[in-house]
């Protein structure tokens, strides 16, 4: 049976068919490019803009008697969408059921494909909308010519990968995703972090064998798992809670 | 303050967003030991009134649940109004509801519904909610003409659907406002909202505010003042508080900082290293503490994490209500609610004491009973 249903998920795309832009109403679209985005999101374009945040397109939307808002982020890599993507799942209903990374929750369908991350919330929650969320999807992105990512080795354990992967390019995205690990990272250059949060292992690329040898010698032992040429594998630092009330300064 | 500083604190609300991303900034939001000083002192030495907080009935809180409180995503208005009516007979201990809600209005009085609007449509006090107190304030005798929605911004207020065509007949405004056009200012360059504020009325706190031209519509003043708005000082008789369950942080954004933060101006500044002082303090002044008659937080639809903005995926059905008189009291069962649910979700693994400071903070000011053992918690399953 869940076979079938997959089956069925994949074939999406050619029901979409049936479907077209002109069955949506637009009640309102608004585009904002690079730091153009404060304009819409205040403070957390911070964390956008750490991703190479490039367009975003936000419409909402009637479809079928719902209402939806859709919002379509052009980012500068694919890398970097997945990276937007990954911080923004959470325990997903449904998850990486197609050709690309999806996240389905209560009031939300996600997706990072190829560059672009795309956010679609229903104000509804009703299961309608839930269903109708992918056809809007397909009506919106081209999902048959994007580049795809190739996950490292040790993070294709934890499967879906969806709201267990995450990737980190910066402070900011660090201090969302496991702020245990700035303490090892400041001070350190890289290019990319990768996390799995299920296992809470780490990988790092630092930009150089400076950086390398500097981030060995501050890592404790018994937390390497790995070192290669490149990057270095490791069991993160003990997850610290929180202890803020929250971000929302007004 | 640099505008992109500021904005990393600033809500997205207000610019008609509804969705927030993920945002913690890169330090934690730690208090320092050393607090500001503040006009708390000010406000004590207010004489209270018979109806000041913890109002009628300290440290008792009715919770009522519903399994099916939320249908297929949307709160059932039926449902929710006998939510309410069990939760509002189980507090009074009437069996008759009218007798009930006139325990804490009567018909001459103004009454101000402070709903929070500013998570946008997702996560606002809902629609369930507040209609089920207008209708069973209206069958207690209450005139819809004497009833007003209120909240900070009341740009959000149309937003989330509180509108003049939604509520015929009730008041609605926000201290914060614009024109037809989206002017913040009218025509001789001045802020429609200074008009709303009441300078007799303020929280002092020796943080300076400091905001640009873009911010300052959403601040009304800079400065080391918060001022009262009108609606509160002028406008309302009683206030009866309509929360969200939400988190803030490894703590909650319930009836004391719906409130506290909802009500005055010039508040960004406030929240770095006055979050719980603000939270409780501004409670203690008159405007709030004689006058807010009951807390009804909407747990139907709520969050457990990037509260209080709205994240999606952190959205999720409590399937119930929270009513008491006591603000401190129903913030700390509230708590419990949310924390549990973020310890079940593996957001944090223990609660932590800290969290409750805005809480102690008030008890220790006679606003309310923070101590949980004292705390009388009556839960009713309804199904």
């Amino acid at each position: 049976m869940k076979y079938f249903f997959l089956t069925l998920l994949s074939l999406l795309p050619l029901f979409a068919v049936g479907q077209s832009l002109s069955d949506i109403t637009i009640e309102k679209e608004r585009t904002f490019v690079g730091t153009g985005l404060y304009g819409f999101m205040n403070g957390g374009s911070d964390l956008y803009l750490e991703y190479g945040f490039e367009k975003l397109t936000t419409r909402d939307i009637k479809y079928k008697d719902e209402k939806y808002t859709i919002d379509i982020y052009e980012m500068s890599s694919p890398e970097n969408a997945f990276g937007i993507y990954s911080l923004h799942t959470f325990k997903c209903m449904r998850a990486d059921t197609l050709r690309f990374f999806n996240c389905l929750s209560a009031y939300q369908y996600q997706a990072a494909i190829g560059n672009k991350y795309v956010s679609i919330v229903f104000q509804s929650g009703s299961n309608k909308a839930k269903r109708n969320a992918d056809e809007l999807l397909y009506l919106y992105v081209d999902t048959l010519n994007m580049k795809r990512i190739a996950l490292p080795l040790e993070m294709t354990k934890e499967i879906p990968y969806s709201s267990s992967i995450k990737y980190l390019k910066g402070n900011l995205s660090i201090s969302n995703a496991q702020p245990s690990l700035l303490k090892w990272i400041e001070g350190i250059s890289f290019s990319d972090i990768w996390l799995a949060s299920k296992s809470n292992t780490v990988i790092i690329y630092p930009t150089d064998d400076k950086n390398m040898a500097k981030l060995i010698e501050r890592i404790p032992k018994e937390n390497i798992l790995k070192i290669e040429d490149k990057y270095i594998y490791l069991k993160c630092p003990k997850k610290e809670d929180s202890n803020d009330t929250g971000v929302f300064g007004f | 303050m640099e505008r992109r500083k500021f904005f990393k604190s600033l809500v997205i609300g207000g610019l008609g967003a509804t969705v927030s991303p993920i945002l913690k900034a890169a330090p934690t939001l730690t208090s320092t030991d050393i607090k500001p000083e503040t006009n708390i002192k000010d406000a004590l030495s207010i004489s209270r009134t018979e109806s000041s907080m913890p109002g009628k009935y300290p440290g008792k809180v009715v919770r009522v649940n519903h399994s099916l409180a939320v249908t297929d995503g949307k709160p059932s208005e039926e449902t929710v109004f006998e939510m309410l009516k069990e939760s509002i007979l189980k507090l009074t201990g009437e069996s008759d509801l009218n007798k009930a809600w006139l325990q804490f209005v009567g018909k001459d009085d103004v009454i101000g519904l402070k709903v929070n609007p500013v998570a946008g449509k997702l996560l606002t006090t809902s629609h369930a909610v507040t209609q089920a107190v207008i209708k069973q304030l209206e069958d207690a005798g209450i005139p819809r003409s004497n009833m007003v929605i209120w909240d900070r911004r009341e740009m959000q207020l149309h937003e989330t659907g509180y509108t003049e065509e939604n509520y015929p007949g009730i008041t609605i405004t926000g201290t914060e406002c614009e024109d037809a056009s989206g002017s913040y200012y009218n025509s001789e360059g001045k802020l429609y909202s200074e008009e709303r504020i009441d300078k007799d009325h303020y929280f002092y706190a020796d943080v300076e505010g400091e905001y640009d031209a873009y911010t300052m519509p959403f601040m009304v003043n800079g400065g080391k003042y918060s001022y009262f708005t009108k609606i509160c000082t002028q406008k309302v008789t009683k206030i009866i508080n309509l929360p969200v369950l939400k988190n803030a942080g490894s703590s909650v954004t319930l009836c004391m900082k719906n409130l506290a933060f909802g009500s005055i101006s010039n508040t960004a500044r406030l929240h770095k290293d006055l979050w719980h002082e603000t939270s409780a303090y501004v409670c203690a002044f008159p405007p709030l503490r004689d006058k807010v008659v009951l807390n009804i937080v909407d747990g139907l639809i709520g969050c457990f994490e990037g509260g209080p903005a709205a994240n999606p995926q952190f959205i999720c059905n409590y399937n119930t209500i929270l009513v008491g008189t006591d603000p401190v009291a129903v913030d700390r069962i509230g708590h419990d609610i949310v924390i549990a649910k973020r310890i079940e979700e593996g957001i944090q693994s223990e609660d932590k004491p800290a969290a409750l400071k805005f809480m102690h903070l008030a008890e220790e000011i006679k606003l309310g009973v923070a101590n949980r053992n004292k705390i009388d918690l009556t839960e009713v399953n309804l199904a």
